[in-house]
């Protein structure tokens, strides 16, 4: 990877206030405004911090016991304390206590009992008793599932074939079947259907093509054609081009100098693009886009999980 | 008054202004918040119809402030439901029909708002689901008119989709709706995929559609080359044309075609990709790979890494 002379630096510092200032600040709207998923927040955080090698500066006690208090009876978890139950949190919960080395302190049985009441008999996977579907909900119950150890419990064949049939003519794949593909889809169904064994049923030269079309002339990335580049796409396109080994299908070292540009160098985090607000999702994202482009003094990112390589290492995974 | 030159706020000024704003929000924020909290715990009690919608309409002033609040949509359901089994139990005189379509007013300005809201949707579908007489053509003419708008929410084209399957799906009907779509706008990709799905399900064996097919995709290239959606619906088509028994002579006639917007637009990757894409499908060619790809790392240096994994091979 070289290095662009006129880029800016990663501003670590300004990123670990930003992030250690989230909790406390709650006389800001952002701090608000994110309040129903703060389980997912939590997450982003503490991945960015792992990230930056800088777990040790939060309170580990403090965010065990959030997470665990964002527990629902029936096992699932919450975007916050008193939340209704949903995969989504409950993936973010369980990747937070994977992070902090933190998973036997929860009932893990409970999880899988609630991940594994969400399939339906196609292999599909809705989000909470509601019953929308989705493959990001696959995703979600597939990768918790692998990380606690017990893919068993539901069945993993059909959940495959649910995936595949979302898969679209341009070899990307939507949130259900005949659903458009979007770069965040496509990452959800190529990381499950990596957990699942089923990466041979991805025709990789055809979506690494659509993948790599993502990048745009500034360096940065877009989610589909025509749309504007955005720093969380750095995560969904190069995550999904990782998983099937085309990384390098990406000019790392302009998205890189992309990434550099959407840092807020005043209050710290990073933005979606240029100019614009910060936000936790956004920083980690970009942060693990950095990563994958090789910058120096950042951990490596594991794609298909969306943690450091020394957990998924402690984990076995 | 005279000679008052007006002052405009000071940085410091603004800022306390915003702060206050901010602060009120908040606190307006809290309040609600609480409110659709106490009323959960409500919920457990024997209430009437007319407190029901009361908490329903707690409910909805919270979401206004944040459409993303999913516990909310749930309390709405739970809600809902209670005043459904209370109606059905005729114990209380409603017209269940007429709180359901409110709801969908509520919603379409939830939407409105908020176009890309999962959870708007997914409210809509439910509702829809517990009317005895949904109006179909209605929500067809929901999602055109926010197509109209935004012609790539893909939350609106998966809730058409979902619609017209409602509807006993009239393909032809679909067909023509990306037909518009894409007559408005080369670039839209949401309608060149939808079509991609509606057109094997029109037609399934019958490929002959596949010719009318290739020339509406080759006026939208020709006419802006630059726009990469056309290009990636035809590759799916000369896929779908090597099923024909007539393809080879297709994949002849397309290379010599090709070869003329080549020379028309000699900067343009695409024309070139796509050649080098109809070769690996057997048409002739008096160019080869390897040269095809040099042009390309030159014109497209971003995609090196791809062109060279293409040149190893």
């Amino acid at each position: 990877m070289t290095n662009n002379t006129n880029d800016v630096p990663l501003y670590v510092d300004l990123h670990k206030k930003h992030i250690r200032a989230l909790e406390k600040n709650k006389e800001s709207f952002s701090y608000w405004a994110i309040e129903h998923l703060r389980v997912s927040g939590v997450y982003w955080g503490i991945g960015a911090m792992d990230l930056m090698n800088a777990l040790g500066e939060m309170d580990r006690e403090e965010i065990i016991s959030y997470i665990l208090s964002c527990k629902h009876p029936n096992g699932g978890f919450g975007g916050n304390v008193g939340h209704d139950a949903h995969l989504l949190y409950t993936l973010s919960a369980v990747q937070v206590m994977a992070i902090l080395n933190a998973l036997d302190r929860l009932d893990i049985d409970s999880i899988v009992k609630f991940v594994s009441s969400l399939q339906n008999e196609d292999g599909s996977f809705q989000g909470d008793e509601w019953g929308e579907i989705d493959t990001r909900f696959s995703y979600c119950a597939v990768c918790c599932l692998a990380i606690l150890g017990r893919k068993d419990a539901i069945d993993t064949q059909k959940a495959a074939e649910y995936v595949l049939k979302c898969r679209n003519f341009d070899g990307g794949f939507g949130c259900t079947p005949g659903a458009e593909s979007h770069a965040g889809q496509i990452f959800t169904c190529v990381a499950a259907l990596s957990i699942l064994g089923q990466l041979d049923k991805i025709d990789a030269d055809l979506l690494g093509f659509w993948l790599c079309e993502r990048q745009l002339d500034c360096g940065g990335l877009n989610g589909r054609p025509e749309k504007l580049e955005d720093v969380c796409y750095s995560w969904w396109v190069l995550s999904a081009l990782a998983i099937l080994k085309r990384l390098h299908w990406i000019n790392l070292d302009k998205l890189k100098s992309f990434i550099l540009q959407c840092q807020d160098d005043d209050n710290g985090g990073i933005a979606d693009r240029p100019g614009d607000v910060a936000d936790v999702f956004h920083t980690f994202f970009g942060l693990c886009g950095l990563s994958f482009c090789g910058y120096p003094g950042l951990k490596a990112i594991d794609p298909t999980y969306a943690l450091c390589a020394d957990t998924i290492q402690r984990l076995g995974l | 008054m005279h000679g008052v030159k007006r002052r405009t706020k000071t940085k410091d000024e603004l800022e306390a202004e915003n702060q206050k704003i901010e602060r009120e929000s908040i606190a307006k924020f809290v309040l609600l918040s609480e409110r659709v909290e106490k009323d959960k715990t409500m919920l457990e009690s024997e209430l009437s119809v007319k407190e029901l919608l009361e908490k329903l309409k707690n409910c909805n002033d919270l979401l206004e402030l944040n459409y993303e609040l999913y516990y909310v949509w749930n309390q709405k359901r739970m809600i809902i439901n209670q005043i459904q089994k209370k109606i059905s139990s005729e114990s209380e005189d409603h017209d269940l029909e007429l709180i359901l379509n409110g709801e969908l007013n509520v919603i379409q300005t939830s939407i409105r708002n908020n176009p890309k809201s999962y959870w708007t949707w997914f409210h809509r579908k439910w509702i829809l689901n517990q009317l005895k007489n949904p109006d179909w053509k209605k929500e067809i003419g929901l999602c055109v008119k926010l197509l109209s708008m935004d012609e790539r929410n893909f939350h609106c084209w998966g809730y058409r989709r979902w619609v017209s399957k409602q509807m006993g799906e009239n393909l032809q009907l679909e067909k023509d709706f990306t037909t518009q779509k894409i007559d408005e706008k080369f670039s839209n990709y949401s309608a060149w995929h939808y079509r991609s799905s509606v057109l094997p399900q029109l037609y399934g064996e019958d490929l002959s559609y596949l010719e009318d097919e290739l020339g509406w995709v080759k006026n939208a290239f020709w006419t802006k080359p630059q726009d990469q959606s056309a290009w990636f619906y035809y590759r799916w088509i000369i896929e779908s044309v090597m099923k024909r028994e007539d393809s080879k002579q297709i994949l002849e006639t397309e290379m010599n075609e090709l070869n003329e917007l080549i020379e028309a637009e000699p900067e343009c990757k695409w024309p070139l990709i796509t050649k080098l894409f109809l070769i690996s499908k057997g048409a002739p060619s008096d160019e080869d790979s390897k040269s095809i790809l040099d042009k390309l790392i030159r014109l497209d240096p971003m995609r090196i890494g791809h062109y060279n994994d293409m040149l190893k091979e």
